[in-house]
């Protein structure tokens, strides 16, 4: 009956939340604290002072109207001109707050008072259908009202697609012509882009009811790596593996020239490797034969089909995300596979791509429509290069194990983490990892630092 | 923030003028303000119990809505709510102040959602102050000031805010927004007191008592102002010449008792329908009229002129005549149209009886105390008739004043003696029992009286305050009309009745008459065929429009707006088309390019120009072009200035 009454107040409040919504921004973007009050005196004098006969409310009613009316005369022309420049680190981590720096630069000769300066970021539609999912999931916590009352939660799904919180910053006086700078403290809720549309430096009328907008367009974007935990040693067994055309990954380590001997051309043989000196001199087409290269090859299988809420997503992101950030040998390569419309297979170490750089990836990866059989085609693909593999599942169904349990009988030592929600206290049966039990975790999305750090 | 001190003191103590609570106002507002005073008991505002704090007064005011709903009626009982809302909710302005400062929001959150919100802190006190205001605002023991008072106080609040650099600006536009308030609720109270006189107007027809043939209260003896409807609900064309004022009767009385005027003659004669046609008495009378109106509830006393024969395309399912002269119609339709032939010279009414000469006891010596004053009684009926019309020409004034609450209600007696004021009922009814004190049989007859002649319509607007009284008295044989009336009276009565939405009313009946008047002039197969070509015109612009956009398809799909590499292309194009040297109808960017580059190629910005050509056609045409290059392109264009280049203008 609770998820029912969730569901049904987002799902009919959806369209006057997201309507509401708007009101809502437009009126924090004209109206400073007391102008609430006086706007909130003429909507109760609107509604009780209907009769003009019956009381005196409707005298209040025209005070709070000549209020407004004069307030927004009094705050239709800013009178600001100023130059705004923000400079944004070049990453910042979800969750953790961090400040910039922004530079305003009054461009003109009078002297500005008591300026406002806040942020603007691009706030993408909410779907009906994504506003309901996110309402029962973050109900479960909650008490009757709450569940009743479903805007507080459109407004906290609406601050999660903007993705970040920045506190407002103020400045006490802008001389004529003088630049100043302000700090503003920033909160990334959510990883991935964050889009800043412009800067919205406000000044307050007179009679400190409504605020003058400039609104400087500053379009910049700024990437949000995934949260990353530290992570107790992994300890992975499993051999070195061929690797054919494995010294053309190999640019930084080592063995770099293989070359051991010329034989002749065999059809089918590629062209790149025809030794031309030594056709131009024998008079047959020879080939350069070169040694097989064996590395330590893991792969980090990445689930990306959730069956439920977002946040065991999130939680398996910022796990992957931690498994990448952790000290590897630099002998190793580690494989990162995922769906995401189409199988990717990414490869860090050997001078291959920095974590970093899969980090970049994992901040912007999102949920796929398709089959987890998609992953699962992508990692047995690359099944005999590799030595071991880690799975980061979602759930742990029929394909998932499946998957898992052909690894196995490929002789691939398997860790297998699977992420669920904090709610979900159902068995759990190893299944193909039950020989291994060492190695099969099973993580709440919530307690995702402490899990890591258990060995 | 915290109110400035004393203003939470002053709008209590103006709750408490406002509301005739005096007492209680003052001595609440002391203690919230002496509260500022408390020191050291900071700390007794935890969060715990101001979310307990927040419960109870939560509870309090909803308990007193509850009671109030149950106890009166709405809206007073809203009212009553919201007037003792203040007291009730001042408990937690003044743990505000206990606190100092602000309060924070979680505990407000907490009361009701059982779970902690961010750090944000709150003011309670300025919000606190404009429930108080409602609070005042539903009494009314203040009203002349109130908006003053009310109006300081905000003043007082704002002005508080703001630094004292800033002050004079603050105050200057509060005494504006003051000023435009006042404005505003006055105009809100005119609004609805239109509004509803308007929706008097428009809903009398339903609720206003039907005529009655045998009883007329009037209004002789009631307080206050007579209220007047300026609706038009009859039209009259006369026919032939157009007299200046034409009176139509709907009923005569014969008795007079205490302010009620009634009929003792109750018996009615039934009017034998001979299609749509009916006939009051012998003859085509010399004058025609045609009456358009409305019959509400398709029963009615029909307004007709003395000396009506012929009453024709009636449709009715009977007419009714009273011996005094009266006509009922039954069972017609709401709106009407019929002719009327008349010949005013006949009396049409009963013969004069005993009872045309009964005064009231009680006003007998009166009327004849004011009869021998005045010399009212003439050698004969007609010398009588003028001594008394001249009587009340020369003493008596119109007014739509009744009686007051003061002076208490005005009878005969007191318009005869005291003020010789009031409106033609008194005229009407003083003039009936002066003459028949004088020993003329007289009639009190009510019914219309049309005068105000529509060019545009040409026709006889009669509304409801044409609605008039006079006698009609039976002198040296015959039953004339005596209105004693000031001629005054519908001059006087427009001014009262006169609304700022007048006209509009009076539009808005001339459209529905004319519609009226199509639909009754015409057979159903007509109507029907108009209603069709009506529709047919308002839908075909549409039905083309959408025709055209269904042929017309992707064809007419609006071109997106310019890019701005497009734009800048544009502005170089211009630049150069100043000099003559311009792209040729229909030429291509590069074709224009390559043309100018070949006729002089030694110029250096000829080639340039073609560079450009080509840079705009990779911006414009390649798929992979990013936003970065077509911006380089824009700058591009921008640099090529005189400044830059000589050959670019």
């Amino acid at each position: 009956v609770r998820e029912l009454v969730s569901t049904s107040v987002a799902r009919l409040g959806a369209p006057m939340f997201s309507r509401l919504y708007r009101y809502d921004r437009a009126l924090r973007r004209k109206l400073t604290p007391a102008g609430w009050v006086v706007a909130a005196l003429l909507v109760a004098c609107a509604v009780f002072g209907l009769n003009t006969k019956d009381s005196l409310i409707y005298q209040l009613f025209g005070l709070a109207f000549g209020l407004l009316a004069v307030a927004l005369v009094a705050s239709a022309r800013t009178r600001l001109r100023l130059a705004v420049k923000r400079s944004l680190p070049p990453v910042v981590t979800t969750g953790i707050p961090f400040e910039y720096e922004m530079r305003i630069e009054n461009l003109r000769d009078t002297v500005h008072e008591a300026l406002r300066v806040e942020e603007v970021l691009a706030v993408p539609r909410a779907s009906h259908r994504e506003f309901v999912s996110y309402k029962v999931r973050e109900d479960r916590s909650r008490n009757l009202f709450d569940r009743l009352v479903g805007y507080p939660r459109w407004v906290s799904l609406m601050q999660l697609k903007a993705g970040a919180r920045i506190e407002p910053a103020a400045i006490e006086a802008l001389g004529a012509r003088a630049a100043k700078s302000v700090r503003l403290h920033c909160v990334a809720l959510r990883r991935g882009e964050l889009r800043f549309e412009a800067v919205r430096i406000a000044r307050v009328e007179p009679l400190g009811l409504m605020k003058a907008n400039l609104r400087v367009r500053l379009p910049e974007t700024l990437l949000v790596m995934p949260r990353v935990y530290p992570v107790a040693p992994l300890a992975l067994p499993g051999s070195r593996r061929l690797q054919p055309g494995g010294v053309a990954f190999a640019g930084r380590v080592g063995d770099a020239e293989e070359f051991v001997s010329l034989r002749d051309y065999r059809p089918g043989d590629t062209p790149r490797r025809i030794h031309w000196k030594a056709w131009a001199r024998t008079g047959r087409p020879v080939v350069k034969q070169y040694r097989d290269e064996y590395f330590v090859r893991h792969a980090l299988l990445l689930d990306t089909f959730p069956s439920g809420d977002a946040a065991p997503f999130e939680a398996a992101v910022s796990l992957a995300a931690s498994l990448l950030m952790m000290p590897h040998s630099s002998e190793t390569l580690l494989d990162l596979v995922f769906v995401e419309r189409r199988a990717y297979t990414l490869t860090q170490g050997r001078g291959l791509g920095a974590a970093a750089d899969l980090l970049r990836v994992l901040a912007t990866v999102t949920p796929s429509a398709g089959a987890f059989t998609d992953l699962a085609e992508a990692a047995l693909l690359n099944a005999p290069r590799i030595s071991a593999a880690i799975c980061v599942v979602l759930s742990w169904d029929a394909p998932r194990r499946e998957l898992v349990a052909r690894l196995r009988g490929m002789g691939i030592p398997v860790r297998v983490w699977w992420v669920r929600d904090e709610g979900d206290t159902s068995g759990v049966d190893p299944g193909p990892m039950a020989s291994d039990p060492k190695n099969f975790r099973v993580v709440d999305a919530a307690n995702l630092e402490r899990e890591l750090l258990r060995p | 923030m915290t109110a400035s001190p004393g203003l939470l003191g002053a709008a209590l103590a103006l709750w408490g003028v406002s509301t005739g609570q005096l007492a209680v106002g003052v001595a609440l507002g002391i203690l919230l303000e002496a509260t500022r005073f408390a020191r050291g008991l900071e700390s007794a505002v935890t969060p715990r119990r101001l979310a307990w704090l927040v419960r109870l007064v939560t509870g309090a005011v909803l308990a007193n809505l509850v009671y109030e709903l149950a106890a009166g009626q709405m809206p007073q009982s809203l009212y009553a709510w919201l007037r003792w809302l203040p007291p009730l909710l001042l408990p937690i302005p003044a743990a505000q102040m206990v606190a100092g400062g602000t309060l924070p929001l979680g505990p407000f959150v907490e009361a009701f959602r059982g779970r902690a919100v961010e750090a944000r802190a709150i003011d309670t006190t300025h919000a606190f102050a404009a429930v108080t205001l409602v609070g005042a605002a539903t009494g009314n023991v203040v009203e002349p000031v109130f908006y003053a008072a009310a109006a300081i106080l905000v003043g007082w609040a704002l002005a508080a805010r703001v630094a004292r650099k800033g002050w004079a600006i603050t105050v200057a536009l509060v005494v504006a927004a003051s000023a435009l308030g006042y404005a505003i609720h006055r105009g809100l109270a005119a609004l609805q007191t239109n509004v509803e006189e308007m929706g008097a107007e428009l809903l009398a027809d339903y609720f206003s008592p039907k005529p009655d043939p045998f009883r007329e209260r009037t209004r002789i003896g009631d307080l206050g102002r007579v209220k007047l409807s300026d609706r038009v609900f009859m039209r009259v064309v006369p026919g032939g010449s157009r007299p200046r004022e034409l009176l139509l009767r709907e009923a005569s009385f014969d008795r007079y008792d205490n302010g009620e005027w009634k009929n003792t003659r109750r018996a009615f004669r039934l009017l034998q329908e001979q299609g749509e046609r009916w006939r009051l008495r012998g003859g085509d009378g010399p004058q025609q009229m045609t009456v358009r109106r409305s019959i509400p509830g398709g029963e009615g006393l029909l307004a007709l002129p003395v000396g009506a024969q012929v009453i024709d395309r009636l449709p009715a399912r009977a007419l009714e005549v009273l011996p005094i002269g009266s006509v009922r119609a039954k069972g017609t339709p709401r709106f009407v149209a019929f002719d009327i032939a008349y010949d005013e010279r006949l009396a049409d009414d009963a013969p004069a009886g005993r009872e045309d000469l009964e005064t009231p006891q009680l006003l007998a010596s009166l009327l004849d105390q004011v009869i021998a004053r005045e010399g009212l009684k003439g050698v004969s009926g007609e010398q009588t008739r003028r001594a008394v019309e001249r009587y009340f020409a020369s003493r008596f004034a119109y007014s739509l004043t009744m009686g007051d609450t003061k002076s208490g209600a005005r009878g005969i007696a007191e318009f005869l003696l005291r003020d010789h004021k009031g409106h033609c009922e008194y005229f009407a009814t003083a003039t009936v029992l002066l003459l028949r004190r004088a020993g003329i049989p007289a009639r009190y007859t009510v019914g219309y009286s049309a005068q105000e002649y529509s060019d545009r319509e040409r026709a006889f607007l009669v509304r409801h305050r044409h609605g008039h009284a006079w006698a009609r008295a039976f002198v040296d044989g015959r039953w004339i009309t005596v209105d004693t009336t000031p001629a005054r009276w519908a001059e006087n009565e427009r001014e009262a009745a006169r609304s700022s939405l007048g006209p509009l009313m009076d539009w808005v009946s001339w459209l529905s008459d004319r519609v009226l008047q199509s639909w009754m002039s015409h057979s159903a197969r007509q109507l029907a065929l108009a209603a069709a070509t009506g529709f047919a015109l308002l839908v075909a612009p549409f039905a083309i429009r959408l025709l055209l956009r269904r042929l017309g398809g992707r064809s007419r799909t609006k071109a997106g707006p310019a890019s701005p590499a497009t734009l800048a292309w544009r502005s170089l194009e211009k630049r150069l088309a100043k000099r003559g040297l311009g792209p040729r109808p229909g030429e291509t960017a590069r074709a224009w390019a390559q043309r100018l580059h070949a006729e002089s190629p030694s110029e250096p910005w000829r080639a340039k120009l073609l560079e450009l050509a080509q840079a705009y056609y990779r911006v414009r045409f390649d798929p992979a072009a990013t936003a970065h290059s077509e911006r380089e392109f824009v700058d591009a264009i921008a640099s090529a200035k005189p400044g830059s280049d000589p050959g670019f203008i």
